[in-house]
């Protein structure tokens, strides 16, 4: 499915201070398959803009359309489209993890064993064994046992696009690996098509093709990722921190090294790094 | 070690709707913190650490074992308001800390249950304001705040406070990288004045600010030492629910083309050691 934003803006009314600009103008597309990175600070408009793409909220300007049709509230393509809130755990509601996670399978018409057989899959794909999940009730969890919950629920619908609202906060290193790995493989293997909101640039570097910083409600740079997230200026520009590998290219030059221009791959870093110690490559 | 301001032992702890079947969520924990330490507490999803900290405000009493702050047990009911008063919390979930109708009476509540004069309340919720960005929100409805809004808001309201010891739930997970830096600046300065600080987090960059890492692994406490000594060992840090970080994994590549550096936490010990 094809998302587009043609000059999107929305205004909360606040009812007691003056109404807040969360998105100023915003003109996106997202194109089907795509891998979409976004980032920016705090308060920048990122989740009202994954609610917008999701046809969860209206503009008060512009227009959003699917696949070239109007996104209204009345037609929510509520199949095609998955969106992971910013704290998806919130909305578990059902009184056991099986249930919560099939819910939406549910609504779609599945039942039996290949509804049991979709729960089990997305439980799995988080890291959660069924067994040993899937009676409990969703309010006895963790808050990243919870998180993971959510986040199988949103899977198990299987959308054709995937709208993900920081969803790796809460989680532990390797689960987060994981997620992001289990979301490379949908997008690669699938063709699902998949926008993520996220603070953290190793993440990005990770997932994203095309990047979108957004501050002020406005799209503030936008290209080919690798080109964005080498740009330590422009990240900082917009209170993010360039990656790891990033870093340590402008830490090696701070430390006398000589230019060393910045990379994201840690294989190159990794020979760099021998080089410059002086060591042999067996 | 002077007088332990945390002190637990033996502790363990069951939740009442739990199935008898599972283990217990935290089971023989031992452990002193003193005053004027930095805590942090690792460990994988569901390993404890939030019941853990949960234990420190009375918000939950121990099924077995004792939990004493400052020499009070938290099962003594009267002792439960002295407590609170030195313990601040900032849970995991902004939602679950936030009460007050708008931002400002949200900070302004605690400070109002401490019994501050209100210049004294008007003085601190500005600083803390100015500190945490919110100035400009002060009348705002918390609910209708951004992610990153609302963790400031939980995290100024508690800071307010000025409590000795200070216990933060995964307090930046919402936050923007600059946002969360300065927090780190400001959790140091806390720390340089004398505040105890239990700071559970899975960052990598966040423990390595501790002086002090405890990993919990299926509810008991599978490592004590320093940020160093856990990244030393790579490989249980990776069984415990961990990543080392990129200094670390950087470092072990290069150790395996026969490259041995001072095994270095950060980047900048990583860059100076192989261009010193
Ligand atoms: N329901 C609402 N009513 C009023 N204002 C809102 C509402 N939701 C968001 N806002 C405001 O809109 C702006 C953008 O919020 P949004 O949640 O989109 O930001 P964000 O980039 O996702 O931030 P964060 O990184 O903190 O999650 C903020 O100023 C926020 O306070
Ligand atoms: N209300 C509850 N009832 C029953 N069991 C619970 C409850 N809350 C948590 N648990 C269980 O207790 C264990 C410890 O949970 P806890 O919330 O302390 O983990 P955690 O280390 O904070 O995890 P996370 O990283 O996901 O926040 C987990 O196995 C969890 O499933
Ligand atoms: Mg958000
Ligand atoms: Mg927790």
């Amino acid at each position: 499915m094809r998302i587009e934003l043609d000059n999107v803006s929305v205004v909360f009314d606040t009812g007691v201070s003056p109404p807040v600009t969360a998105l100023d103008g915003i003109s996106l597309a997202v194109a089907p398959g795509e891998r979409l990175g976004i980032a920016g600070p705090v308060a920048s408009g990122k989740s009202t803009l994954l609610a917008v793409m999701a046809g969860l909220v209206e503009p008060t300007g512009g227009r959003v359309l699917h696949d070239g049709k109007p996104a209204t509230r009345r037609h929510p393509p509520a199949a095609r489209i998955g969106l992971a809130l910013q704290s998806p755990e919130k909305c578990l509601f059902e009184k056991t993890v099986f249930d919560d996670v099939a819910f939406a399978p549910r609504r779609l018409g599945l039942e039996g064993e290949r509804l049991a057989e979709r729960v089990r899959q997305a439980l799995e794909s988080m890291g959660l064994d069924p067994e040993a999940f899937g009676s409990r009730s969703p309010f006895s969890l963790s808050t990243g046992e919870q998180r993971r919950v959510a986040l199988a629920g949103v899977i198990a619908a299987a959308p054709r696009v995937l709208l993900l609202d920081e969803p790796t906060a809460y989680l532990d290193p390797p689960s987060r690996r994981d997620l992001l790995q289990r979301l490379l493989a949908m997008n690669e293997e699938q063709g699902i098509t998949m926008v993520m909101v996220g603070h953290d640039m190793d993440e990005m570097t990770a997932f994203a093709r095309r990047l979108v910083l957004v501050d002020e409600g406005r799209v503030a740079a936008a290209g080919e990722a690798a080109g964005l997230l080498t740009d330590v200026g422009l990240l900082r520009r917009h209170r993010l921190r360039e990656p790891g590998t990033v870093s340590l290219c402008r830490l090696l030059e701070a430390a006398g090294a000589g230019p060393v221009p910045p990379t994201l791959d840690e294989e190159r870093l990794v020979e760099m790094l021998a080089e410059r110690a002086g060591g042999k490559a067996p | 070690m002077g007088q332990a301001i945390i002190s637990l032992r033996d502790v363990s702890y069951r939740y009442p709707q739990a199935s008898p079947q599972r283990r217990p969520a935290l089971s023989g924990i031992t452990l002193d913190i003193a005053p004027g330490e930095y805590v942090a507490v690792a460990g994988a999803n569901g390993s404890g650490k939030s019941t853990l900290v949960r234990m420190l405000d009375a918000l939950l009493l121990p099924t077995g074992g004792t939990v004493s702050i400052d020499g009070l047990d938290t099962r003594e009911a009267a002792n439960r308001d002295r407590i609170r008063e030195t313990v601040g919390m900032v849970f995991q979930d902004p939602d679950s800390q936030i009460v007050g109708a708008t931002v400002a009476d949200d900070i302004a509540f605690g400070l109002e249950n401490l019994g501050l004069p209100p210049e004294e309340i008007d003085a601190r919720l500005a600083a803390v304001a100015g500190r945490f960005g919110l100035t400009e929100l002060l009348e705002r409805e918390p609910y209708r705040l951004s992610g990153g809004q609302k963790q400031r808001t939980a995290l100024a309201g508690v800071v307010a406070l000025e409590p000795r010891v200070i216990v933060l739930d995964e307090p930046t997970s919402m936050l923007d990288p600059r946002s969360r830096e300065q927090f780190h600046a400001l959790a140091a300065e806390l720390w340089s004045e004398g505040t105890t600080i239990v700071y559970v987090t899975h960052l990598l960059e966040e423990l390595a600010l501790a002086g002090r890492v405890i990993v919990l692994d299926a509810g008991v406490i599978a490592f004590d030492g320093t940020p160093r000594e856990l990244c030393a060992a790579p490989r249980r840090m990776e069984a415990l629910g961990l990543e080392p970080p990129l200094a670390v994994r950087l470092a072990r590549a290069l150790s395996r083309r026969g490259i041995e550096l001072e095994p270095p936490l950060t980047l900048a010990e990583l860059a100076r050691s192989v261009c010193g």
